[in-house]
């Protein structure tokens, strides 16, 4: 066919065989192909772009986030006056029942470059901390108000978060006043939502209660909110619970995050206690500190 | 040369536009498809071997920012562009109702076949399927036209030209 055209089309029509011809051999062998180097060129490519173009972001919005943040360090002042006086007992009251310590969970702070991957909301996020700053795949990302997701690929002073909208994600959790274990995922049709399967129908689950990474989770420490039960239905054998989430971190408008360290296989082989996040009540800021427990699992 | 850097600078615009001030809005309902915006107006401009190539380029870097599905978006911009830029030899280009048909028709065909990865069971999900291509649609065209004719006017010159290749724009 292509020799009764003219030339130029002769060209393009080869030209465009050869993209679509490509495409699909990617389309297919895609996933086996290690692109996380060429995903990092292009970060450390873009990432002066996303800083201007983040910085321009945030200077639009600054006057309406001042606002919030202001209202939000009053109520946070509050619970701090009254958790010192509940921090001043705890010490002893712990070791009078024999429990360990609290141990700070390092967090580090991070600024989100860009938000990529799928539509309408994204899936994955550039990190402005790499590998030179201690971030490893693995960690997990949060913001103050809840899980973000985790680190997935990590270059030397970027790395890219898998988010929690990413369908491929699974992550245990519980719901934290019952301790009701589920496994949330992303589900993007019919509605883009955060679902928690696998909950046994005996289990009662109720709209409003938090959900947050349960000890069974071998990615996350335990106790990082997720969402907020908004409503409760069965599955479609009718012999579980989907419980849909509405996500505690505004996964849309990410603009700074926290990288907390995930499971690191010990050097030594000898399995380590688990980290636990909890808010710390001597500092009052969220999320700062965590303590341990003995998961008996080796990471 | 110029061609060349145009093609960078406007496959850098596109990405940036997607990963920062465009996935804002798209959590909010408002996609816009600047994928395919960049791509058609390109073509248009630029015919089928640069339409094709630039589709191909804008789609794999866009595959390569997403998690999964490598040359999902390279293999349906690299066709569109090239017949974008094939049926600009037979239209008036600078037809503000052309431009919003070309660019509603590349659109939903996108949107569809991008959206088809999302969709993982049974005819249930058809009213989110379409109700995701027809708001992209409706978005993105007006924008697109809007863009293109903010684009002509800023440069004070001829657009694309027509079917027979007389292009005031060059």
């Amino acid at each position: 066919m292509a020799s009764i055209l003219p030339p130029a089309e002769r060209r393009s029509v080869v030209l465009v065989t050869a993209y679509a011809g490509l495409s699909l051999i990617l389309l297919v062998v895609g996933e086996r192909i290690p692109a996380a180097g060429l995903r990092g060129a292009g970060a450390a490519l873009f990432a002066p772009f996303d800083r201007v173009a983040g910085a321009a972001d945030r200077l639009f919005n600054s006057w309406q986030e001042n606002e919030r943040l202001h209202e939000r360090v009053a109520r946070l002042e509050a619970d701090n006056a009254r958790l010192r006086l509940m921090a001043a007992e705890n010490p002893r009251l712990r070791e009078l029942l024999g429990l360990t310590a609290w141990r700070g969970l390092p967090l580090k702070p991070v600024e989100i470059l860009a938000l990529g991957g799928g539509e309408p909301l994204p899936d994955a996020a550039t990190l402005s901390a790499g590998r030179n700053d201690g971030v490893e795949v693995g960690d997990a990302v949060m913001t103050s108000d809840g899980l973000v997701g985790r680190i997935t690929e990590c270059w030397p002073t970027l790395s890219r978060a898998t988010l929690l909208t990413d369908a491929n994600q699974a992550i245990a959790c519980e719901v934290e006043t019952t301790g009701v274990n589920g496994i949330l995922r992303f589900v993007p049709a019919p509605r883009p939502r955060l679902i928690l399967s696998a909950v046994a129908i005996a289990d009662t689950v109720r709209v409003g209660e938090r959900v947050v990474t349960s000890d069974l989770s071998l990615r996350f420490p335990r106790g990082i909110p997720v969402g907020v039960v908004t409503r409760v239905d069965h599955d479609a054998t009718g012999l579980m619970q989907e419980i849909e989430i509405t996500p505690a971190a505004r996964l849309a408008r990410l603009r700074h995050a926290f990288i907390a360290p995930g499971p690191r296989p010990p050097a030594d082989g000898v399995p380590r206690p688990k980290l636990e996040y909890e808010p710390d009540p001597l500092s009052g800021a969220r999320p700062t500190a965590a303590r341990d427990t003995l998961s008996g699992r080796t990471r | 040369m110029k061609a060349i850097g145009m093609f960078l600078l406007a496959s850098l615009v596109a990405l940036l536009l997607r990963s920062t001030v465009l996935a804002a809005l798209a959590a909010r309902g408002v996609v816009i498809d600047v994928l395919v915006l960049a791509t058609v107006t390109w073509s248009l401009r630029q015919r089928d071997a640069w339409g094709a190539t630039f589709g191909f380029v804008l789609g794999l870097a866009a595959d390569l920012d997403a998690s999964h599905w490598l040359g999902r978006h390279a293999l349906a911009l690299t066709l569109l562009g090239y017949g974008v830029g094939r049926l600009s030899n037979t239209l008036v280009r600078d037809s503000p109702l052309t431009q919003l048909v070309l660019i509603a028709l590349a659109t939903a065909l996108h949107q569809i076949w991008v959206t088809a990865f999302d969709a993982t069971a049974g005819v249930q999900q058809l009213p989110w399927f379409a109700g995701r291509v027809l708001l992209a649609t409706v978005t993105t065209a007006p924008i697109g036209v809007l863009l293109l004719l903010l684009t002509r006017l800023l440069r004070r010159r001829g657009g694309y030209g027509n079917a027979s290749g007389t292009s005031a724009a060059g």
